[in-house]
């Protein structure tokens, strides 16, 4: 983890030296602190110690400060521990020239295997943020792209058509007066009868339940079609009547709704697209919910006919 | 208000008049979507009577594109007779089909 903080080279949020100087101190400390314990153990014992204090450098201070610890090491072993000791005479015994190599073997597989080690976490910490990085973006692109796809949806439809989720309309549309199944066109053909007597009995204008009549046909159908089932719903709220269905098909493409929503006249998304436009030019106002776990599409028409300013709401409200 | 579908073909080795009255939707009409596929697919006078249809879906009105299609690709063009005030022509005015079939309004 290195870095610069005022022109000043950091390593492990420390200056760069400090981790030097460490290092050669814990070198000294340690060969200080086995001179004492010279006496009571052999030489061969002595390269351990040293690979520990190595191990703890390279960790804690870097690969760097553990290089030059493990050079700068060999020296204070080789003068004091290797025979002939205090002096920098060649060892007579192959077991002493067993030691040295022993020292630099052991030190230097650790230096080198940590320091491996090291930098492959390093490389792996690396690659996970930028990873995680790269998701968040993505994430943030997305969540830009829906907005600007249910705006222009809203737009485009004169904010008939609202692009959102189940809570929401779960949330709004409330209890249900009448609900029916959809398995089958029978079941289709029952919910717009049904649903338009309802429509009847809450006092709906004769001029509208045409356009009623239309909304629950195209929905229902959609999700008896495409969805194989579903459910639908009948809500009274107040001098409008909210018609829900609820499927958990495979859900509308994406690519359609523009096409749907955005061609004048003729299209060719099939009858779903035919349907929805239909529904967006009926309804006083869509609002739908649709992902891979399925469509609900909740169509809102007010009981007397109302004039195109009430109907249609600002676009960013 | 008639919930039922009145669904009527008249053909000869010429033209063919389809003609469809009260409720036309998909769950009732197979027969109307049988018979205008046939009628179109061989003929190029074929003329759709829908001025005693009250209502009629989008899969109705898919079948009425498709037939348009089949026709224009002949060079024929399929006929609608519709009521002015009525909301079938209303359905088929918003679904675009002008530009692929010939209205007659009354």
């Amino acid at each position: 983890m290195m870095g610069t903080d005022g022109g000043q080279r950091r390593v492990r949020g420390r200056p760069w030296w400090v981790n030097y100087a460490a290092a050669v101190s814990i070198q000294a400390g340690l060969t200080v602190f086995l001179m004492c314990l010279h006496p009571h153990f052999r030489l061969g014992e002595f390269p351990a110690p040293y690979a520990a204090a190595l191990l703890f450098t390279v960790l804690l201070l870097g690969e760097g400060p553990a290089v030059l610890a493990l050079i700068l090491g060999i020296f204070p072993f080789y003068f004091y521990f290797v025979p002939p000791a205090n002096s920098w005479g060649l060892p007579g015994k192959p077991e002493d020239w067993s030691a040295v190599v022993a020292y630099l073997l052991v030190n230097g597989t650790v230096v080198v295997a940590v320091g491996m080690v090291q930098r492959s976490r390093l490389r792996a910490e690396r690659l996970a943020a930028s990873l995680q990085e790269h998701a968040r973006l993505l994430q943030k692109s997305e969540a830009h792209k829906r907005e600007f796809y249910k705006q222009t949806i809203r737009a485009a439809t004169n904010g008939k058509l609202i692009i959102t989720d189940r809570d929401e309309i779960d949330r709004f549309a409330g209890e249900p007066v009448r609900e029916w199944q959809l398995s089958s066109l029978e079941d289709v053909s029952k919910a717009r009868v049904e649903a338009t007597a309802a429509a009847r009995q809450a006092g709906i204008d004769e001029s509208r339940v045409y356009d009623f009549m239309a909304c629950v046909v195209e929905s229902s159908g959609n999700a008896a079609k495409h969805a194989a089932s579903g459910r639908a719903s009948l809500h009274v709220l107040g001098d409008k009547l909210v018609f829900v269905v609820k499927d958990a098909g495979p859900g509308i493409g994406a690519m359609q709704l523009p096409d749907v929503a955005l061609t004048r006249g003729y299209t060719t998304a099939g009858t779903l697209g035919m349907g929805y436009k239909v529904m967006i030019s009926f309804a006083d106002r869509v609002y739908l919910a649709t992902d891979e776990q399925g469509t609900t599409v909740a169509l809102e028409l007010a009981l007397s006919p109302v004039s195109e300013s009430e109907a249609v709401p600002p676009v960013n409200a | 208000m008639d919930d039922s579908a009145q669904i009527c073909i008249a053909a000869d080795d010429k033209s063919a008049v389809v003609t469809g009255g009260g409720t036309l939707d998909l769950t009732n009409s197979a027969e109307f979507h049988e018979g205008l596929r046939r009628v179109s697919e061989s003929l190029d006078d074929v003329v759709v009577d829908l001025r005693d249809a009250f209502f009629i879906d989008t899969a109705v009105v898919q079948d009425l594109a498709r037939a348009a299609v089949v026709m224009l690709r002949r060079g024929a063009r399929l006929k609608v007779k519709a009521r002015e005030s009525a909301y079938p022509l209303r359905v088929l005015r918003i679904s675009g089909l002008e530009s692929i079939m010939d209205f007659e309004v009354e």
